[in-house]
Protein backbone atom coordinates (compact mmCIF):
# COMPACT_ATOMS: atom_id res chain seq x y z
CA UNK A 1 0.00 0.00 0.00
CA UNK A 2 3.20 2.38 0.76
CA UNK A 3 4.58 1.26 -2.39
CA UNK A 4 1.53 2.22 -4.29
CA UNK A 5 1.38 5.64 -2.68
CA UNK A 6 5.46 6.29 -3.53
CA UNK A 7 4.95 5.45 -7.27
CA UNK A 8 1.79 7.86 -7.64
CA UNK A 9 3.79 10.80 -6.06
CA UNK A 10 6.58 9.97 -8.40
CA UNK A 11 4.15 9.62 -11.47
CA UNK A 12 3.10 13.18 -9.92
CA UNK A 13 6.15 14.97 -10.22
CA UNK A 14 7.22 13.06 -13.72
CA UNK A 15 3.72 14.44 -15.11
CA UNK A 16 4.51 17.59 -13.88
CA UNK A 17 8.14 17.83 -15.30
CA UNK A 18 6.86 16.28 -18.54
CA UNK A 19 4.19 19.35 -18.70
CA UNK A 20 6.07 22.33 -17.27
CA UNK A 21 8.71 21.24 -20.06
CA UNK A 22 6.05 21.16 -22.61
CA UNK A 23 4.85 24.55 -21.55
CA UNK A 24 8.14 26.13 -21.36
CA UNK A 25 9.30 24.76 -24.72
CA UNK A 26 5.88 25.95 -26.01
CA UNK A 27 6.37 29.81 -24.72
CA UNK A 28 10.05 29.82 -25.81
CA UNK A 29 9.09 29.03 -29.20
CA UNK A 30 6.22 31.67 -29.16
CA UNK A 31 8.53 34.13 -27.32
CA UNK A 32 11.10 33.44 -30.37
CA UNK A 33 9.05 33.76 -33.22
CA UNK A 34 7.07 37.02 -31.85
CA UNK A 35 10.70 38.29 -31.09
CA UNK A 36 11.86 36.77 -35.14
CA UNK A 37 8.68 38.31 -36.77
CA UNK A 38 8.80 41.96 -34.83
CA UNK A 39 12.46 42.66 -36.00
CA UNK A 40 11.17 41.49 -39.24
CA UNK A 41 8.02 43.96 -39.42
CA UNK A 42 10.22 46.69 -38.15
CA UNK A 43 12.86 46.03 -40.60
CA UNK A 44 10.28 46.29 -43.07
CA UNK A 45 9.00 49.43 -41.46
CA UNK A 46 11.63 50.84 -41.17
CA UNK A 47 12.79 50.29 -45.35
CA UNK A 48 9.44 51.47 -46.18
CA UNK A 49 9.74 54.78 -44.41
CA UNK A 50 13.34 55.10 -45.53
CA UNK A 51 12.24 54.61 -49.25
CA UNK A 52 9.53 57.48 -48.59
CA UNK A 53 12.42 59.42 -47.43
CA UNK A 54 14.72 58.73 -50.59
CA UNK A 55 12.12 59.02 -53.09
CA UNK A 56 11.73 62.33 -51.70
CA UNK A 57 15.01 63.48 -51.68
CA UNK A 58 15.82 62.61 -55.15
CA UNK A 59 12.38 64.31 -56.83
CA UNK A 60 13.79 67.63 -54.57
CA UNK A 61 17.09 68.78 -56.40
CA UNK A 62 20.27 69.83 -54.83
CA UNK A 63 19.04 69.46 -51.34
CA UNK A 64 21.02 67.91 -48.53
CA UNK A 65 19.25 66.32 -45.27
CA UNK A 66 20.51 64.92 -42.54
CA UNK A 67 17.88 62.17 -41.43
CA UNK A 68 17.91 59.88 -38.19
CA UNK A 69 16.57 56.51 -39.02
CA UNK A 70 16.28 54.03 -35.84
CA UNK A 71 18.99 51.38 -37.51
CA UNK A 72 21.40 49.99 -36.47
CA UNK A 73 23.11 49.39 -40.16
CA UNK A 74 22.26 49.79 -43.89
CA UNK A 75 24.11 47.67 -46.20
CA UNK A 76 23.56 48.94 -49.74
CA UNK A 77 23.67 47.50 -53.27
CA UNK A 78 22.98 49.08 -56.96
CA UNK A 79 19.12 47.57 -56.32
CA UNK A 80 18.45 47.42 -53.05
CA UNK A 81 19.51 47.98 -49.38
CA UNK A 82 18.78 45.89 -46.38
CA UNK A 83 18.01 47.13 -42.67
CA UNK A 84 19.68 45.64 -40.18
CA UNK A 85 19.41 41.94 -40.88
CA UNK A 86 16.16 41.83 -42.37
CA UNK A 87 15.82 39.04 -44.93
CA UNK A 88 14.79 40.34 -48.33
CA UNK A 89 16.33 43.46 -49.89
CA UNK A 90 14.45 46.74 -50.03
CA UNK A 91 14.35 47.67 -53.96
CA UNK A 92 15.27 51.28 -54.59
CA UNK A 93 12.91 51.04 -58.00
CA UNK A 94 14.42 53.49 -60.47
CA UNK A 95 16.02 55.90 -57.75
CA UNK A 96 19.64 56.23 -59.01
CA UNK A 97 21.65 55.79 -55.64
CA UNK A 98 25.03 56.10 -55.16
CA UNK A 99 26.07 54.76 -51.53
CA UNK A 100 28.83 53.10 -49.65
CA UNK A 101 28.76 49.18 -49.09
CA UNK A 102 27.09 50.09 -45.46
CA UNK A 103 26.18 52.48 -43.11
CA UNK A 104 26.33 52.04 -39.35
CA UNK A 105 24.37 54.38 -36.89
CA UNK A 106 21.48 56.11 -37.41
CA UNK A 107 22.74 59.39 -38.46
CA UNK A 108 22.69 59.65 -42.68
CA UNK A 109 22.97 62.33 -45.06
CA UNK A 110 20.73 62.29 -48.15
CA UNK A 111 22.25 64.01 -50.80
CA UNK A 112 20.83 64.67 -54.32
CA UNK A 113 22.86 66.46 -57.24
CA UNK A 114 21.25 67.09 -60.70
CA UNK A 115 23.08 64.96 -64.19
CA UNK A 116 23.16 67.72 -66.51
CA UNK A 117 24.28 66.35 -69.95
CA UNK A 118 23.59 69.49 -70.94
CA UNK A 119 19.71 68.94 -70.13
CA UNK A 120 18.70 67.32 -66.54
CA UNK A 121 18.65 63.73 -67.14
CA UNK A 122 17.73 62.86 -63.99
CA UNK A 123 18.64 63.59 -59.93
CA UNK A 124 21.42 61.25 -58.47
CA UNK A 125 20.92 60.74 -54.96
CA UNK A 126 24.01 60.40 -52.55
CA UNK A 127 23.85 58.55 -49.24
CA UNK A 128 26.66 58.59 -46.80
CA UNK A 129 27.61 58.60 -42.72
CA UNK A 130 29.04 61.46 -40.85
CA UNK A 131 30.80 58.70 -39.21
CA UNK A 132 32.38 58.35 -42.61
CA UNK A 133 36.03 60.23 -43.08
CA UNK A 134 36.70 61.11 -46.32
CA UNK A 135 40.48 62.54 -46.80
CA UNK A 136 40.71 65.15 -50.03
CA UNK A 137 44.56 64.95 -51.73
CA UNK A 138 45.70 67.07 -54.57
CA UNK A 139 47.93 70.16 -55.32
CA UNK A 140 46.61 73.29 -54.54
CA UNK A 141 45.90 76.00 -57.84
CA UNK A 142 44.87 72.37 -59.93
CA UNK A 143 40.98 73.19 -60.53
CA UNK A 144 39.88 69.62 -59.98
CA UNK A 145 41.59 69.61 -56.70
CA UNK A 146 39.17 73.12 -55.96
CA UNK A 147 36.22 72.11 -57.41
CA UNK A 148 36.31 69.03 -55.35
CA UNK A 149 36.78 71.18 -52.25
CA UNK A 150 34.01 73.28 -53.35
CA UNK A 151 31.43 70.52 -53.97
CA UNK A 152 31.68 68.49 -50.66
CA UNK A 153 29.25 69.41 -48.02
CA UNK A 154 30.12 70.43 -45.07
CA UNK A 155 28.23 68.04 -42.80
CA UNK A 156 30.40 65.42 -43.73
CA UNK A 157 33.97 65.12 -42.51
CA UNK A 158 36.76 66.19 -45.21
CA UNK A 159 40.45 66.17 -44.40
CA UNK A 160 42.11 68.51 -47.33
CA UNK A 161 45.91 67.26 -47.38
CA UNK A 162 46.53 66.72 -43.86
CA UNK A 163 50.47 66.11 -43.37
CA UNK A 164 50.40 62.95 -41.41
CA UNK A 165 47.23 60.98 -41.03
CA UNK A 166 45.96 59.07 -37.74
CA UNK A 167 43.43 56.07 -37.00
CA UNK A 168 40.22 58.54 -35.37
CA UNK A 169 38.14 55.65 -34.99
CA UNK A 170 36.37 55.82 -38.18
CA UNK A 171 34.56 52.82 -39.25
CA UNK A 172 35.58 53.72 -43.08
CA UNK A 173 37.55 55.60 -44.88
CA UNK A 174 38.03 57.06 -48.12
CA UNK A 175 40.97 58.72 -49.86
CA UNK A 176 40.16 60.69 -53.03
CA UNK A 177 43.34 61.86 -55.29
CA UNK A 178 42.52 64.87 -57.14
CA UNK A 179 45.23 64.35 -60.57
CA UNK A 180 47.55 62.02 -58.60
CA UNK A 181 48.43 58.67 -57.90
CA UNK A 182 47.59 56.64 -54.39
CA UNK A 183 49.98 56.72 -52.14
CA UNK A 184 50.77 53.36 -49.71
CA UNK A 185 52.01 55.57 -47.15
CA UNK A 186 48.45 56.88 -46.34
CA UNK A 187 47.23 53.24 -45.97
CA UNK A 188 49.70 52.24 -42.95
CA UNK A 189 47.32 53.49 -39.69
CA UNK A 190 44.84 51.49 -40.88
CA UNK A 191 46.10 47.97 -40.90
CA UNK A 192 43.73 46.45 -38.57
CA UNK A 193 40.39 47.71 -40.94
CA UNK A 194 39.34 45.00 -43.83
CA UNK A 195 39.56 46.31 -47.51
CA UNK A 196 36.18 47.20 -47.85
CA UNK A 197 36.73 49.68 -45.32
CA UNK A 198 39.39 51.74 -47.04
CA UNK A 199 39.26 52.70 -50.34
CA UNK A 200 40.55 55.32 -52.44
CA UNK A 201 39.15 56.81 -55.81
CA UNK A 202 41.90 58.99 -58.23
CA UNK A 203 40.06 61.21 -60.53
CA UNK A 204 42.08 62.72 -63.72
CA UNK A 205 40.98 65.61 -65.78
CA UNK A 206 40.44 69.07 -65.81
CA UNK A 207 37.09 70.06 -64.52
CA UNK A 208 34.23 68.60 -63.02
CA UNK A 209 32.07 69.80 -65.85
CA UNK A 210 33.63 67.42 -68.53
CA UNK A 211 34.89 63.80 -68.38
CA UNK A 212 37.16 62.40 -65.98
CA UNK A 213 38.99 59.15 -65.26
CA UNK A 214 38.39 57.54 -62.18
CA UNK A 215 39.85 54.44 -60.70
CA UNK A 216 38.74 52.73 -57.84
CA UNK A 217 41.10 51.64 -55.27
CA UNK A 218 40.92 48.92 -52.31
CA UNK A 219 43.25 48.47 -49.36
CA UNK A 220 45.28 45.09 -49.22
CA UNK A 221 43.38 42.58 -47.04
CA UNK A 222 44.49 42.90 -43.47
CA UNK A 223 47.10 40.24 -43.38
CA UNK A 224 49.03 41.08 -45.79
CA UNK A 225 52.76 41.63 -44.60
CA UNK A 226 53.00 45.13 -46.79
CA UNK A 227 50.40 47.63 -46.25
CA UNK A 228 49.49 49.79 -49.22
CA UNK A 229 46.80 49.54 -51.65
CA UNK A 230 45.59 46.56 -53.59
CA UNK A 231 46.01 45.48 -57.30
CA UNK A 232 44.21 45.68 -60.05
CA UNK A 233 42.27 48.08 -59.67
CA UNK A 234 38.72 48.90 -61.35
CA UNK A 235 38.83 51.72 -64.39
CA UNK A 236 35.53 53.95 -65.09
CA UNK A 237 34.65 57.02 -66.55
CA UNK A 238 32.73 59.74 -64.81
CA UNK A 239 30.97 63.29 -66.86
CA UNK A 240 29.54 66.21 -65.53
CA UNK A 241 29.15 66.71 -61.09
CA UNK A 242 25.89 64.42 -60.80
CA UNK A 243 28.53 61.61 -61.94
CA UNK A 244 31.51 62.56 -60.08
CA UNK A 245 29.87 62.79 -56.89
CA UNK A 246 28.30 59.24 -57.57
CA UNK A 247 31.84 58.06 -57.64
CA UNK A 248 33.37 60.21 -54.89
CA UNK A 249 30.51 58.23 -52.48
CA UNK A 250 30.67 54.70 -53.96
CA UNK A 251 33.40 52.44 -52.74
CA UNK A 252 32.47 49.70 -55.09
CA UNK A 253 33.11 49.94 -58.94
CA UNK A 254 30.46 47.92 -59.81
CA UNK A 255 28.03 49.12 -57.83
CA UNK A 256 29.23 52.89 -59.89
CA UNK A 257 28.88 51.02 -63.56
CA UNK A 258 25.26 49.91 -62.41
CA UNK A 259 23.64 53.15 -61.18
CA UNK A 260 25.17 54.84 -63.67
CA UNK A 261 23.79 52.14 -66.56
CA UNK A 262 20.47 52.96 -65.24
CA UNK A 263 21.23 56.68 -65.36
CA UNK A 264 22.77 56.42 -69.02
CA UNK A 265 18.77 54.37 -69.99
CA UNK A 266 17.67 57.10 -68.58
CA UNK A 267 19.33 59.84 -71.08
CA UNK A 268 18.59 56.95 -73.72
CA UNK A 269 14.98 58.15 -73.19
CA UNK A 270 15.05 62.24 -72.85
CA UNK A 271 17.20 62.28 -74.95
CA UNK A 272 14.53 60.56 -77.43
CA UNK A 273 12.05 62.79 -76.16
CA UNK A 274 13.99 65.57 -77.10
CA UNK A 275 14.89 64.63 -80.44
CA UNK A 276 11.25 64.28 -81.01
CA UNK A 277 10.52 67.77 -79.78
CA UNK A 278 13.61 69.57 -81.37
CA UNK A 279 11.67 67.65 -85.29
CA UNK A 280 8.18 68.95 -84.11
CA UNK A 281 9.47 72.66 -83.67
CA UNK A 282 11.78 71.79 -87.11
CA UNK A 283 8.70 71.53 -88.91
CA UNK A 284 6.93 74.14 -87.09
CA UNK A 285 9.49 76.99 -87.73
CA UNK A 286 9.81 75.20 -91.39
CA UNK A 287 6.40 76.15 -92.09
CA UNK A 288 7.10 79.75 -90.81
CA UNK A 289 10.28 79.52 -93.13
CA UNK A 290 11.97 80.83 -89.59
CA UNK A 291 16.27 80.90 -88.71
CA UNK A 292 14.75 79.40 -85.85
CA UNK A 293 14.68 76.05 -87.78
CA UNK A 294 18.72 75.33 -88.14
CA UNK A 295 19.37 74.80 -84.69
CA UNK A 296 16.67 72.50 -83.88
CA UNK A 297 17.96 70.91 -87.17
CA UNK A 298 21.17 70.80 -86.22
CA UNK A 299 20.64 69.65 -83.13
CA UNK A 300 19.23 66.34 -84.11
CA UNK A 301 22.41 64.68 -85.24
CA UNK A 302 24.04 65.11 -81.40
CA UNK A 303 20.79 64.21 -79.59
CA UNK A 304 20.87 60.43 -81.61
CA UNK A 305 24.55 60.71 -80.37
CA UNK A 306 23.69 61.57 -77.00
CA UNK A 307 20.95 58.61 -76.62
CA UNK A 308 23.53 56.27 -78.25
CA UNK A 309 26.23 56.64 -74.97
CA UNK A 310 27.09 53.66 -72.70
CA UNK A 311 29.66 53.64 -70.27
CA UNK A 312 32.00 52.72 -73.18
CA UNK A 313 31.25 56.07 -74.93
CA UNK A 314 30.61 58.22 -71.76
CA UNK A 315 33.77 60.50 -72.50
CA UNK A 316 32.44 61.13 -75.63
CA UNK A 317 29.46 63.19 -73.88
CA UNK A 318 31.86 66.06 -73.55
CA UNK A 319 31.57 67.17 -76.83
CA UNK A 320 28.39 66.48 -77.45
CA UNK A 321 27.12 68.20 -75.13
CA UNK A 322 29.24 70.98 -75.82
CA UNK A 323 27.76 71.07 -79.41
CA UNK A 324 24.22 71.28 -77.73
CA UNK A 325 25.49 73.75 -75.80
CA UNK A 326 26.14 75.61 -78.34
CA UNK A 327 22.93 75.63 -80.31
CA UNK A 328 20.77 75.88 -77.84
CA UNK A 329 22.50 79.41 -77.57
CA UNK A 330 22.06 80.08 -81.55
CA UNK A 331 18.48 79.43 -80.35
CA UNK A 332 18.62 81.77 -77.62
CA UNK A 333 20.31 84.42 -79.91
CA UNK A 334 17.55 83.84 -82.59
CA UNK A 335 14.80 84.57 -79.69
CA UNK A 336 13.36 80.78 -80.79
CA UNK A 337 12.60 78.05 -78.34
CA UNK A 338 15.44 75.89 -76.91
CA UNK A 339 16.40 72.55 -77.66
CA UNK A 340 16.68 71.97 -73.50
CA UNK B 1 -10.17 3.82 -2.08
CA UNK B 2 -6.31 5.57 -2.92
CA UNK B 3 -6.41 4.35 -6.39
CA UNK B 4 -9.75 6.47 -7.16
CA UNK B 5 -8.00 9.57 -5.17
CA UNK B 6 -4.80 9.39 -7.43
CA UNK B 7 -7.55 8.92 -10.28
CA UNK B 8 -9.48 12.33 -9.27
CA UNK B 9 -6.36 14.12 -8.66
CA UNK B 10 -4.92 13.50 -12.15
CA UNK B 11 -8.05 14.37 -13.51
CA UNK B 12 -7.67 17.07 -11.36
CA UNK B 13 -4.08 18.10 -13.54
CA UNK B 14 -5.46 17.22 -16.39
CA UNK B 15 -8.76 19.37 -16.05
CA UNK B 16 -6.56 22.48 -15.26
CA UNK B 17 -3.92 21.40 -18.32
CA UNK B 18 -7.26 21.72 -20.40
CA UNK B 19 -8.11 24.83 -18.98
CA UNK B 20 -4.77 26.15 -19.25
CA UNK B 21 -4.44 25.73 -22.68
CA UNK B 22 -7.82 27.23 -23.84
CA UNK B 23 -6.82 30.17 -22.18
CA UNK B 24 -3.26 30.36 -24.34
CA UNK B 25 -5.37 29.37 -27.46
CA UNK B 26 -7.78 31.90 -26.93
CA UNK B 27 -4.95 34.38 -25.87
CA UNK B 28 -3.04 33.37 -29.41
CA UNK B 29 -6.06 34.12 -31.63
CA UNK B 30 -6.52 37.07 -29.85
CA UNK B 31 -3.46 38.47 -30.63
CA UNK B 32 -3.36 37.32 -34.12
CA UNK B 33 -6.53 39.09 -34.89
CA UNK B 34 -4.94 42.45 -33.18
CA UNK B 35 -1.33 41.73 -35.58
CA UNK B 36 -4.04 41.16 -38.63
CA UNK B 37 -5.78 44.32 -38.07
CA UNK B 38 -2.27 46.53 -37.15
CA UNK B 39 -0.71 44.32 -40.77
CA UNK B 40 -4.18 45.36 -42.68
CA UNK B 41 -3.22 49.01 -41.56
CA UNK B 42 0.53 49.25 -42.59
CA UNK B 43 -0.29 47.81 -45.81
CA UNK B 44 -2.79 50.42 -45.76
CA UNK B 45 -0.08 53.01 -44.83
CA UNK B 46 2.27 51.21 -47.20
CA UNK B 47 -0.27 51.33 -50.23
CA UNK B 48 -0.88 55.11 -49.43
CA UNK B 49 2.94 56.29 -49.18
CA UNK B 50 3.73 54.57 -52.63
CA UNK B 51 0.92 56.34 -54.07
CA UNK B 52 2.00 60.01 -52.97
CA UNK B 53 5.72 58.47 -54.38
CA UNK B 54 4.63 57.48 -57.30
CA UNK B 55 2.53 60.81 -57.77
CA UNK B 56 5.66 62.83 -56.55
CA UNK B 57 7.74 60.96 -59.35
CA UNK B 58 5.25 61.71 -61.68
CA UNK B 59 4.88 65.72 -61.36
CA UNK B 60 8.76 65.93 -61.36
CA UNK B 61 9.75 63.95 -63.93
CA UNK B 62 12.55 65.74 -66.41
CA UNK B 63 11.11 63.58 -69.41
CA UNK B 64 8.05 66.28 -69.09
CA UNK B 65 8.79 69.39 -66.95
CA UNK B 66 9.11 72.67 -68.18
CA UNK B 67 12.34 74.31 -68.27
CA UNK B 68 14.63 76.20 -69.94
CA UNK B 69 18.58 75.68 -69.73
CA UNK B 70 17.79 73.31 -66.67
CA UNK B 71 15.94 76.18 -64.74
CA UNK B 72 12.84 74.15 -63.86
CA UNK B 73 9.32 75.32 -63.99
CA UNK B 74 7.71 73.71 -61.03
CA UNK B 75 4.22 71.84 -61.64
CA UNK B 76 4.54 72.93 -65.16
CA UNK B 77 4.60 69.95 -68.31
CA UNK B 78 6.07 71.11 -71.74
CA UNK B 79 3.42 70.01 -73.95
CA UNK B 80 5.74 68.98 -76.79
CA UNK B 81 7.57 66.58 -74.18
CA UNK B 82 4.07 65.50 -73.55
CA UNK B 83 3.13 64.82 -77.43
CA UNK B 84 6.30 63.05 -77.50
CA UNK B 85 6.11 61.06 -74.87
CA UNK B 86 2.75 59.94 -75.30
CA UNK B 87 3.54 59.08 -79.08
CA UNK B 88 2.92 55.81 -80.23
CA UNK B 89 6.42 54.33 -80.99
CA UNK B 90 7.24 51.65 -83.30
CA UNK B 91 9.52 48.82 -81.09
CA UNK B 92 12.10 46.81 -83.41
CA UNK B 93 12.15 44.04 -80.71
CA UNK B 94 8.51 44.02 -78.84
CA UNK B 95 5.35 43.50 -81.11
CA UNK B 96 3.35 46.32 -82.01
CA UNK B 97 3.76 50.32 -80.81
CA UNK B 98 3.85 50.83 -76.82
CA UNK B 99 4.35 54.18 -75.40
CA UNK B 100 7.91 55.42 -74.57
CA UNK B 101 7.11 55.35 -70.71
CA UNK B 102 5.66 51.57 -70.87
CA UNK B 103 8.07 49.95 -73.41
CA UNK B 104 10.69 49.94 -70.70
CA UNK B 105 11.07 48.51 -67.22
CA UNK B 106 13.02 51.79 -65.98
CA UNK B 107 9.34 53.26 -65.63
CA UNK B 108 7.96 50.25 -64.37
CA UNK B 109 10.54 50.18 -61.78
CA UNK B 110 8.56 53.82 -61.33
CA UNK B 111 5.35 53.71 -61.51
CA UNK B 112 4.73 49.74 -60.88
CA UNK B 113 0.84 48.99 -62.14
CA UNK B 114 -0.45 52.33 -62.43
CA UNK B 115 -1.99 54.31 -65.34
CA UNK B 116 -1.34 58.48 -65.84
CA UNK B 117 -2.59 60.63 -67.91
CA UNK B 118 -2.83 64.38 -68.25
CA UNK B 119 -6.30 66.01 -69.24
CA UNK B 120 -6.12 69.82 -70.36
CA UNK B 121 -8.88 71.21 -68.43
CA UNK B 122 -9.08 74.97 -69.87
CA UNK B 123 -9.36 76.41 -72.49
CA UNK B 124 -11.69 73.90 -73.64
CA UNK B 125 -11.74 71.48 -76.20
CA UNK B 126 -9.97 69.18 -73.51
CA UNK B 127 -7.57 66.89 -74.34
CA UNK B 128 -5.94 63.32 -73.13
CA UNK B 129 -2.89 62.50 -73.02
CA UNK B 130 -1.51 59.03 -71.39
CA UNK B 131 2.14 58.53 -71.15
CA UNK B 132 2.05 55.64 -69.20
CA UNK B 133 -0.37 52.24 -68.86
CA UNK B 134 0.45 48.82 -67.10
CA UNK B 135 -2.50 47.66 -65.69
CA UNK B 136 -2.47 43.79 -63.67
CA UNK B 137 -4.45 41.21 -64.41
CA UNK B 138 -6.23 41.45 -61.16
CA UNK B 139 -6.71 44.07 -58.56
CA UNK B 140 -8.32 45.18 -55.31
CA UNK B 141 -8.47 49.05 -56.06
CA UNK B 142 -7.44 52.10 -57.67
CA UNK B 143 -5.95 54.98 -55.55
CA UNK B 144 -6.29 58.54 -57.14
CA UNK B 145 -4.47 61.62 -56.93
CA UNK B 146 -5.08 64.39 -59.15
CA UNK B 147 -1.98 66.88 -59.90
CA UNK B 148 -3.06 70.15 -60.97
CA UNK B 149 -0.53 71.55 -63.73
CA UNK B 150 0.32 74.27 -66.22
CA UNK B 151 0.73 72.82 -69.28
CA UNK B 152 3.45 75.49 -71.83
CA UNK B 153 3.05 75.30 -75.33
CA UNK B 154 6.70 75.67 -76.62
CA UNK B 155 5.53 76.95 -80.49
CA UNK B 156 2.86 79.22 -79.09
CA UNK B 157 4.60 80.71 -76.04
CA UNK B 158 1.18 80.01 -74.49
CA UNK B 159 0.20 78.24 -71.35
CA UNK B 160 -3.34 76.21 -70.70
CA UNK B 161 -4.29 74.36 -67.02
CA UNK B 162 -4.15 70.66 -67.15
CA UNK B 163 -4.96 67.88 -64.23
CA UNK B 164 -2.26 65.21 -64.14
CA UNK B 165 -4.76 61.95 -62.78
CA UNK B 166 -2.14 59.18 -61.26
CA UNK B 167 -4.22 56.03 -61.09
CA UNK B 168 -2.11 53.31 -58.65
CA UNK B 169 -3.75 50.18 -59.12
CA UNK B 170 -3.36 48.09 -55.49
Amino acid sequence: MKKRGEIEVQFNWILVLVAGAVLFLFFFGIINWAKQSNEESSSTTISTYFDSILTASAVKEETLNQVTIPAKQITFTCNGYRVNNAASLQNIRNKIIFAPTRIEGAELITWSASWNVPFRVTNFLMVTSPNIRYILRGSSGDLLFEEIQDIFPAELQLDVNPPTIEDENNYKVRFLYANQGVDDADVAPFKKYSAEDITALTITGATIDESLALTFHAKKPVGDPISGWASPVESSTSFARGSLLGALFTEDPEHYVCAMNKGLSRLNNIAQLYKQRSEELKAYYFSLSSFCESPHFNALTTLDAIAATDMNTLAGLSGHSFDLISENQNARSGSCALIY
Amino acid sequence: MASKKAQIQMMETIAILFIFFIIVTIAIIFYFNIAKANTAEKIDTFQELSKIQIAQLASTLPELQCAQENIIRANCVDLLKLKASSKQIPQPILPGPRLIFSNSNDYFDLFSFSNITVKQIYPSGAQEWTIYNKQPLEYQSKRLTFLPLSLYDPKLETYSFALMVVEVYT
